[in-house]
């Protein structure tokens, strides 16, 4: 699964941190999920949506392989 | 709490089964499994054999309820002070153990009158639910080491969340999976006395694979986070 979050990061001007702050987890989170090292639940993914203002599927993306 | 009712059941299967032996060896004078009395033990076994089921079904019953809500196992954990309190006695108790392991575990004993489920004296009879004099400064040494083991991983982090968490859980596979791994090692290539110092340190090896991995774990972490400045 690959995601948009640091594209989304940029246009809304939020830093990890403050992203980490919006969804209540820490930064070492938000580095992991945007460097693919780990696959929130279901919980956070729809927090970090709901943050974007967009749609679970514009910000995660399923690969092939999954 | 799915986990206490399992734990007073092994308690109880526990004081059973050395209830059992305690009697047949002072009231019918018996040793425990002697080959004349084989047979007229299963009566006493079966019960313990079911009750032991018992616990092993609960096991599983608390494992299942844990496993279902697994993301919420960070909630389980100790609160974070608890880790400074962990350091402070492991680090001592770890100290004091090498001394030991160094200087010899009977250099200093320290004999005390303590409460014995079961016991036995070098030389000497055995004793059961009694209080007996013994050694303790290798229990003294080895408990703090665990307990102080315990506090340290399995305090919360200062920021856990989901992600902690999971590097919590895959430390502490990856730990049970390594100690056994060089457990096997050693029971296949080790023998004779030097074993023995095999099973001691691997009382407490598994605490100390899980503790140093997810302590690195966590650090590798951090330092991407600081490589990364420029956000």
């Amino acid at each position: 699964m690959k995601n948009t979050i640091k594209v989304e990061r940029a246009i809304k001007g939020l830093t990890q941190e403050q992203l980490a702050q919006k969804v209540s987890v820490s930064r070492q989170t938000i580095n992991a999920i945007e460097a693919n090292k780990y696959v929130p639940s279901t919980i956070l993914a729809l927090k970090v949506a709901k943050v974007f203002n967009k749609p679970v599927e514009e910000i995660f993306i399923l690969e092939r392989s999954d | 709490m799915a986990l206490i009712p399992s734990v007073i059941h092994l308690a109880i299967g526990i004081m059973v089964f050395f209830y059992i032996r305690y009697w047949k060896k002072q009231v019918l004078g018996l040793e425990w499994l002697d080959a004349r009395s084989q047979w007229d033990v299963y009566p006493i076994i079966l019960p313990i054999f079911f009750s032991k089921c018992k616990i092993y079904l609960s096991l599983c019953k608390a494992y299942f309820t844990f496993g279902k809500r697994s993301y919420m196992l960070y909630k389980a954990l100790l609160p974070h002070q608890f880790k400074r309190i962990g350091w402070c006695i492991l680090i001592p108790a770890t100290i004091f153990g090498i001394i030991l392991i160094v200087n010899g575990f009977d250099k200093w004993p320290f004999v005390l009158k303590v409460f014995a489920i079961y016991g036995e004296e070098i030389f000497g009879k055995s004793h059961s639910f009694t209080f007996m004099r013994a050694d303790i400064t290798n229990t003294l040494a080895g408990a703090l080491f665990i307990i102080g083991g315990l506090l340290v991983g399995f305090s919360k982090e200062k920021n856990e969340d989901e992600f902690i968490s999971n590097l919590r859980l895959s430390s502490l596979l990856w730990a049970v999976v390594t100690n056994y791994i060089v457990l096997l090692f050693c029971l296949v290539f080790v023998y004779g006395p030097p074993f023995l110092n095999v099973m001691l340190y691997n009382m407490f090896t598994i605490l100390i694979i899980f503790i140093v991995r997810f302590n690195y774990v966590l650090y590798r972490n951090l330092k991407a986070i600081a490589d990364e400045k420029h956000d």
